[in-house]
């Protein structure tokens, strides 16, 4: 359970200094360290890879066309452009009155139920995540999936610590009895 | 009592981010472990989910289209002169949005990154090849995954450095070097991740490819300058150094070898 990072504090600092100058070397090592863990961030938030791929490479665009205006800590920034556009995404998919692509998810999972929490796989988890709120939903990802700490959740999410700790509470206590009444 | 619990369930999920075992975190709270198990459990299980993989494909259709917008940005903003490969690739504003598209289109149309995967170092695409590498690499999540990746990359550097000899003459030294790199992390960086039963059959296939590389080498010697024959004796030099360990470590069961900081063994 070890957080996993390939830059340190110092040369993050420096790649997004070299990337707000648009250096194309900079930006690059940006992708290649952020790519996986903003994918897998919108692919559990959206439950559909070809929709996660489209939506990670759309985040890479805002960031670039809004590098220069950055300000703060990074990986939250990144994050929250992640977020806005998975927003974005539901909003259109309701406005065009389309069935929930996490719909489909879920008739995949009824069709595997979970045995014990070792057992979890990408679809059941997915399924679990389509029964919490929002926040919830970012909660455990941003955590589990992307081992985040709570101080980074509480910016993406513009909340307090103390909110992320409640939040996280809350959602593993939900998915406990969610995986409870589908064993 | 429930911010007491929410207190005690993150100070457990810190901890056991630290190194400490479920069972560890669940004897500083006695009273509370039935409440606190089950959710640990289930943050444990979520950290242990293998990561999702996206296409190749679509790393390398973002990293284009990453691109052209940082090309858009910079013909906004003001000209600038490229500093590098990739630099060429993007920084010149009137032809890059055309440019990237017809890669997207070529790419598309063709199998993605069948086209840079035949580029050689100072080729427009090599620098693209080798992100698309990377990224391949952290997105595999199983260490035997990880060692097999290893050893391709380790075998594409090979394969680069008779091209790159064959085609233009002279040795690329840096190619040399991070084709030793590559298969010095094969062996110090990927084998000790391996489980115990599947390190002699890597350990193996390392060897295998060990040989094939001094050969490859020694075959290179004749063909190059002789001012660049002494960076390939050295060269074959560590590939040699290499085998001694790999056949030590084998034979008395040892699978790390000790030649740099940091090293350790393991039985």
């Amino acid at each position: 359970m070890k957080k996993e990072s390939k830059l340190d504090h110092r040369e993050l600092t420096a790649l997004v200094e070299k990337a707000k100058q648009l250096d194309v070397d900079a930006l690059a090592a940006l992708y290649e360290v952020f790519y996986p863990k903003i994918y897998s961030y919108i692919y559990y938030r959206v439950g559909h890879p070809e929709d996660a791929e489209d939506l990670t490479s759309d985040t890479f665009v805002r960031m670039v066309e809004s590098i220069r205006k950055q300000k703060r800590a990074f990986s939250p920034w990144l994050f929250r452009i992640a977020s806005n556009l998975v927003i974005d995404h539901y909003r259109k998919r309701s406005v065009r009155g389309e069935t929930p692509l996490t719909e489909e998810v879920l008739q995949i999972a009824d069709s595997a139920p979970l045995e014990s929490e070792k057992d979890l796989t990408k679809e059941q988890l997915q399924k679990g995540l389509n029964q919490l709120g929002e926040e919830q939903q970012q909660v455990i990802v941003l955590k589990f999936i992307n081992n985040l700490d709570n101080r980074e959740i509480a910016e993406i999410l513009g909340k307090s610590v103390g909110a992320v700790k409640a939040l996280q509470f809350r959602a593993l206590s939900s998915l406990r009895e969610i995986f409870a009444e589908d064993p | 009592m429930k911010n007491d619990l929410q207190t005690m369930l993150d100070h457990c999920l810190e901890e056991m981010r630290r190194g400490k075992s479920l069972e560890e975190c669940l004897q500083e709270f006695p009273q509370w472990a039935s409440q606190l198990k089950p959710l640990l459990r289930i943050a444990q299980s979520i950290e242990h989910l293998p990561r999702p993989e996206p296409s190749s494909e679509a790393v390398f259709s973002g990293l284009i289209q990453m691109g052209r917008a940082s090309a858009l940005q910079r013909k906004e903003k003001a000209p600038r002169r490229g500093r590098s490969v990739l630099n060429a690739l993007f920084s010149k504003p009137a032809f890059v949005p055309a440019l990237a598209t017809a890669i997207v289109f070529i790419f598309i149309s063709f199998g993605t990154v069948m086209l840079s995967a035949g580029s050689l170092p100072g080729d427009l695409l090599y620098p693209l090849k080798l992100i698309t590498e990377r990224v391949q690499y952290s997105l595999t999540a199983n260490p035997e995954g990880k060692a097999e990746l290893r050893l391709t990359f380790a075998d594409k550097r090979l394969q680069e450095l008779v091209k790159t000899i064959n085609k233009r003459g002279g040795l690329d030294r840096a190619l040399l070097k991070f084709m030793l790199k590559e298969a010095q992390l094969a062996l110090e960086d990927n084998a000790v991740l391996l489980p115990k039963p599947r390190v002699l059959i890597y350990l193996t296939k390392l060897s295998y490819f060990n040989d094939y590389q001094r050969e490859i080498l020694e075959q290179i010697r004749s063909q190059v300058n002789p001012s660049e024959r002494e960076t390939i004796d050295t060269a074959i030099r560590v590939c040699h150094q290499r085998r001694q360990w790999m056949r030590k470590m084998t034979r008395e069961g040892m699978l790390r070898p000790c030649w740099g900081p940091g090293c350790y063994w393991m039985r």
